[in-house]
């Protein structure tokens, strides 16, 4: 059971603030249904359909997914599910790593929604964390992700490896061609 | 081995600092100002959905192996030195090894295991050997059916034929 402190920053006077990093629990996933759903369809966002039920059902279900949510003053800040076992590196083949499969911030955490962002680093600490799972995992901290076709600025600024979608490997119309974005081991 | 552990422990216990550091914090708040974008990331399955909630591992699996597949293919066309017909001839072959790959003979499913289980034994001190290599490149060859390869070789060939038609100036066939 996970239970993390977590440090963000409060968009209005750059104030941190300790915010707790949980395992997912069904109160993350209806703060996510009733909370930021309309704001998420209302801003057009990319994630907007998500279902983050069918997830946390998932790393119930299935013990190589995990799923966290960053929880601040009783509400859902952001939510992550993670891969540990299926997923390697696309750099380094054979090298296994920890594979974000779902990341998402609360819309009012958002810089296009909301300017400033009530909470800023909540993404930066998933993100984080993931790195953490990985080296628990033995995995040295190597992380993978596809982002969101609006997220990759962030990804890059965050010094990760970028592989762009190749249009070959495109097969079916509904499969999406995002691109990839990896962090190396750490050195040890 | 003890060594690396301890190293990964050490690792562990400076990332679980840094995410209660304010310090961290503010600088990783000032790369998220640059960047000025949304964060989200993860792919959705779309109309691919059923499948994946039927049998995640499997899904996953396939799309492995289907990956696998196309990227030994698009070698063996790039080792063949098609020339401007490399694109038609992978276009076709994409799309009939694919179509394959849905329902494979007992004799291929028999093949693409051995590659899939070849690929996850992979790790990063043991590269792919040159059996597996060949294991790989012999299931591309049996999933295309003789046609397949006609059709295939045919697609490359009218490429070649359109662009000299084209190079020279000649009046270009429907």
């Amino acid at each position: 059971m996970v239970e993390l402190p977590v440090s963000l920053v409060r968009g209005q006077d750059q104030q941190s603030v300790e915010a707790r990093l949980l395992d997912l629990e069904p109160r993350h996933v209806a703060d996510f249904q009733s909370l930021w759903q309309a704001q998420l369809r209302q801003f057009s966002q990319a994630d907007k359909y998500w279902d983050w039920a069918f997830k946390e059902r998932l790393t119930i279900r299935d013990v190589n997914y995990e799923g966290y949510a960053v929880e601040y003053e009783g509400r859902t800040q952001g939510l992550m599910m993670l891969e540990t076992q299926w997923h390697s590196s696309q750099f380094y083949p054979g090298q296994r790593l920890v594979y974000v499969a779902a990341l998402s911030v609360a819309p009012w955490n958002r810089h296009p929604i909301q300017n400033p962002p009530q909470f800023k680093t909540v993404g930066s600490a998933l993100l984080s964390f993931s790195r953490l799972r990985s080296v628990e995992l033995g995995y040295g901290g190597r992380v993978g992700l596809h982002a969101l076709p609006g997220a990759t600025g962030f990804y890059e600024r965050k010094n990760m490896m970028r592989l762009d979608p190749d249009p070959d490997d495109r097969i079916d119309a509904d499969e999406e061609a995002l691109t990839y974005f990896e962090y190396p081991a750490l050195n040890r | 081995m003890a060594s690396q552990r301890s190293d990964d422990a050490q690792l562990a216990l400076d990332l679980m600092a840094q995410l209660q550091d304010p310090q961290w914090a503010l600088e990783a708040a000032q790369i998220e100002e640059e960047a000025h974008c949304d964060i989200s990331a993860g792919p959705e399955f779309g109309a691919r959905l059923g499948q994946f909630m039927a049998d995640p591992l499997s899904f996953h699996q396939f799309q492995r192996l289907r990956s696998l597949v196309l990227r030994e293919f698009r070698q063996l066309l790039t080792d063949g030195n098609l020339g401007v017909g490399t694109d038609a001839a992978w276009n076709v072959g994409k799309e009939r090894l694919v179509q394959r790959l849905k329902q494979p003979s007992p004799d291929i499913q028999a093949q693409l295991k051995l590659v899939l289980a070849e690929d996850l034994a992979t790790t990063e001190n043991e590269p792919r050997s040159a059996d597996a290599l060949a294991l790989l490149q012999q299931a591309v060859y049996a999933a295309l059916t003789p046609e397949d390869w006609d059709d295939i070789a045919t697609a490359a060939a009218n490429a070649v034929q359109q662009h000299v038609k084209r190079h020279i100036g000649l009046p270009q066939s429907a």
